[in-house]
């Protein structure tokens, strides 16, 4: 990926819209590009953030924070749960889970455990599945 | 230390502190974007209701993605529209099996914007939607077409490429084109 494809390429990922190889394409263009163009990337994309000028001029209704904030509080609860149950069903087994590793900041390749069967995946592949 | 690297380290930190489950932190983060979570979600859903479903969902992902944020990567508000964006994207993807896509045709534009008037839609005062639809039509055809159906519609890229007969690399340039002249155009807006 050339460093046009790589810029072009940053704005549909920041706009969602590069599917999930392409998203890991991009990741890995953007790791391996010298400073100076990962740093353009960034302020090409946080340029983007412009595009909230075209967005419509509403206001969040006032409960919508305290809902906000209950909806990921129960996650948060299901999320121990199923991490209690998966302790007390096997001290050997690493817990499945929706979380993903702090490993994807450096693009290392981390050992994931779904299903009791252990393999072998790329962070990025576990941010993407974690993220849909 | 510059202004950006104290910001990059706020933001860290912020998202460090999400992800270990700190519901303070949940709130600061949506008070530093719900708004903007909001407002997109907004554009993209036909009702206030699945709008506000949607922010729920979209802080639940920020929550879920909060330990991979890497401020060397992206600046926070970046990564808040990813994340937001793909949710949107994914949820109107889904809706799209029930809505054929040819209803985001360019040419529809001025009907669809009709529809949502007369249908009472939560956006029938909303000029800024109508705005945003009037700069996509000033674009080149193709970019108009596939910002239509790319960043309202929510179909994939390489979809727009079979339905058009365009290869996707032609495809990824007009978007990227036209989200740039989009963004130079509300750029200029904010300074007017």
């Amino acid at each position: 990926m050339n460093t046009r494809e790589l810029i072009e390429n940053s704005l549909l990922d920041a706009m969602g819209l590069l599917e999930a190889n392409e998203t890991q394409d991009f990741e890995r263009a953007f790791r391996s590009a010298s400073p100076a163009v990962q740093a353009h990337v960034r302020r090409e994309q946080t340029r983007l953030s412009h595009i909230e000028q075209l967005l419509p001029i509403v206001e969040p209704p006032a409960d919508l924070r305290a809902a906000v904030i209950e909806a990921v509080r129960q996650e948060m609860e299901l999320a121990r749960e199923q991490a209690g149950e998966g302790a007390r069903s096997s001290v050997f087994t690493l817990l499945p889970s929706s979380r993903v590793s702090a490993m994807w900041h450096h693009g290392d390749w981390v050992h994931d455990c779904r299903g009791g069967v252990r393999h072998c995946c790329h962070a990025s592949e576990i941010g993407d599945l974690a993220d849909r | 230390m510059t202004r950006s690297t104290n910001q990059g380290e706020i933001d860290l930190a912020l998202m460090q502190s999400v992800a270990t489950d700190e519901q303070e932190s949940v709130g600061e983060l949506y008070d530093r974007f719900g708004s903007l979570v909001y407002r997109m979600a907004y554009q993209a859903m036909p009702t206030r209701a699945e709008a506000e479903d949607a922010v729920q969902e979209v802080f639940v992902r920020l929550w879920r993605t909060a330990d991979r944020y890497d401020p060397k990567r992206a600046a926070l508000v970046t990564w808040v529209m990813l994340i937001t964006r793909r949710h949107l994207v994914d949820k109107l993807r889904r809706r799209q099996a029930r809505v054929r896509a040819s209803s985001l045709d360019e040419a529809r534009i001025g009907q669809r914007t009709a529809n949502m008037v007369d249908s009472g839609s939560d956006m029938e005062r909303d000029e800024r939607f109508v705005a945003l639809l009037e700069k996509i039509e000033t674009l080149p055809e193709l970019q108009k077409t596939v910002v239509m159906r790319a960043y309202l519609g929510g179909q994939t890229l390489r979809q727009i490429g079979e339905e058009l007969n365009t290869p996707i690399g032609t495809i990824k340039s007009a978007l990227s084109r036209a989200l740039v002249r989009l963004r130079e155009r509300a750029g200029e807006e904010t300074l007017a």
